[in-house]
């Protein structure tokens, strides 16, 4: 994705982040690779699934195991 | 009976010699703190040693062997953790400058069932700056690799995977968010467990990614992995992801063999274009010793793993840049410019870009599971390339070309099963012929550990890969 040291010095002063002189190109590289990577995810079939961890899934082994009978 | 060759042995048969009072749990522990002493300087394993808390430790374990109170195979045995597992008194810097003096006031849940099981703490191992990647100065030495010092030892559980590897404890506890346990052990020739997500307590721990983070063995043999496995696995009621189901007995299948067992190979990751040459040979040359034991081989495959890369840094360097939030607005410069930047770009990253990575980690587990109903187990070699030399894979990014090339690029092996929280294990698999380990990763079905290891051991001991040691000074 095409994004500019100015793009993320704008957006870091928003939220209040320090990104030095130094670090900005470096961050601007970072973040721009990761931006474009991620828009190979705008698929049909990914859509279809839903953004919940895959740790909480029913096979996850999170539930509690059963009660003894008083 | 106490030089080069004891050191050497596996912690099964040392566990042996222990139990039955051939051995001195103090002597033992006295010849692996000779061995820190004489190497730890080339090598940068160890951040912390505790010769005195060990000889203490080791002789009420001997004691306590001596009037019949033998607890099990890790009693008297000298052992080390990756310094990002809290261990009291005894201080636990993760890695950074920043808490190069924090003392833990209490063990994390896994020390306290190490020290249950009578494990002497030998020490605290280096590893990348916060259990990230891709440290460039590490605060508290440069790790190197024992089989060439020249070369990295991979990371983050980077000392974990030099200790064991070059003797300098009988075993170690490594922490694997995307790799850290399989990829330095891939690098040093040893066996290496990424346990299936909640199977191991995270409690006190410090995090990196709170939904990927998984404590394992990093060892010299597949046995000494399951006895280490057996000892720190289980529920906890301190982590609130920790997994009720019931542990196995990990060593009881290990001499079972693969007959009949069905090994799927996966496509997207046993490809002549992307894998080095020689981890190429050395894989098909595994596949080849699986089908010779009677292993039923067929090709998988999970279309997504292509881009297991940047949905894991999506995922986990959001999550780190949540953990990091306070601490990299108030000391940035008290961090290393890799994870400095690292952490800063991921606290911009859109929330909306985040749930898309999540939907599609959702995605890459189905895809997993698929292929894991048609077979026992998924192989693939550990990493594509073998260990690179120490400063090739850390100078600062130049472009965004060059990150796209240098962290998206190359596929990523090991985050596939970091994502779908699947256990997989690294075991050697051959060398290069520069002298380098090979690792081959064999990954399963949730909670299935015992069917990997006893996988592994079946291709361990139908090789003598394990057997070779670096030789040191």
């Amino acid at each position: 994705m095409d994004l500019s040291p100015v793009d993320v010095k704008r957006l870091a002063d928003l939220l209040h982040l320090p990104i030095s002189a130094e670090d900005l190109p470096e961050v601007t590289y970072r973040l721009g690779a990761l931006l474009g990577e991620l828009q190979q995810l705008n698929r049909p079939d990914i859509w279809s699934m839903e953004p919940i961890p895959v740790i909480f899934g029913p096979d996850a082994g999170l539930s509690q195991p059963p009660r003894a009978s008083p | 009976m106490f030089g080069e060759d004891l050191i050497l042995r596996p912690l099964s048969h040392l566990a042996a010699l222990l139990a039955r009072q051939e051995l001195s749990p103090v002597a033992l522990t006295k010849v692996f703190l000779d061995r820190i002493e004489a190497f730890n300087g080339l090598l940068h394993a160890y951040i912390t040693v505790c010769a005195d808390a060990a000889l203490a430790a080791a002789r009420q374990a001997e004691a306590e062997i001596a009037r019949g109170a033998y607890r099990g195979p890790l009693h008297g045995m000298p052992i080390a953790v990756k310094d990002q597992i809290f261990t009291k008194n005894i201080r636990t810097t993760g890695g950074s400058s920043i808490f190069a003096e924090q003392i833990p006031g209490e063990d994390a849940t896994v020390m306290r069932r190490l020290y249950e099981a009578g494990a002497i703490l030998l020490g605290k191992l280096n590893l990348s700056e916060f259990a990230f990647g891709g440290t460039r100065i590490h605060p508290h030495g440069t790790p190197h690799n024992p089989w060439n010092l020249d070369y990295s030892p991979l990371g983050s559980s980077s000392g974990s995977g030099i200790a064991a590897a070059a003797s300098l404890c009988a075993a170690a506890l490594g922490e694997d968010t995307g790799g850290s346990v399989r990829l330095p052990a891939a690098a040093c020739g040893i066996v290496g467990l990424r346990p299936t997500f909640g199977l191991v307590s995270r409690h006190g721990v410090m995090p990196a990614c709170w939904s990927m983070d998984t404590l394992g063995p990093m060892t010299r043999t597949v046995e000494d992995c399951a006895i280490v496995l057996q000892v720190i696995a289980g529920f906890d009621p301190r982590d609130p992801l920790s997994s009720h189901t019931p542990v196995p007995d990990y060593r009881l299948g290990l001499s079972q063999g693969v007959r009949g067992l069905r090994v799927g190979i996966i496509r997207e990751l046993h490809d002549p274009h992307l894998n080095d040459t020689e981890v190429q040979t050395a894989t098909a040359q595994a596949i080849t010793q699986f089908r010779d034991l009677g292993a039923v081989i067929e090709e998988v495959s999970i279309p997504l793993i292509s881009l297991a890369a940047p949905i894991f840094i999506a995922i986990c360097d959001t999550d780190a840049a949540n953990v990091h939030e306070q601490l990299i607005r108030s000391r940035p410069h008290d961090y290393d410019a890799a994870t400095r930047t690292r952490v800063l770009a991921a606290s911009l990253l859109p929330a909306n870009l985040y749930h898309r990575a999540q939907r599609a980690r959702a995605l890459l587990r189905q895809q997993m599971l698929t292929a894991l109903e048609r077979v026992d187990v998924l192989l693939s070699p550990s990493t594509a390339t073998p260990p690179p030399k120490i400063g090739d894979d850390i100078t600062p990014y130049r472009s965004q070309a060059d990150v796209i090339a240098r962290m998206f690029g190359a596929r990523s092996y090991s985050t596939p099963y970091s994502l779908a929280a699947l256990p997989a294990v690294s075991i050697p698999c051959g060398f290069t012929s520069t002298g380098l380990p090979i690792g081959l990763q064999i990954g399963g079905r949730p909670f299935e550990e015992a069917i990997i290891l006893r996988a592994a051991a079946a291709f361990e001991g139908s090789t003598d890969w394990h057997t070779r040691h670096p030789t040191l000074g």
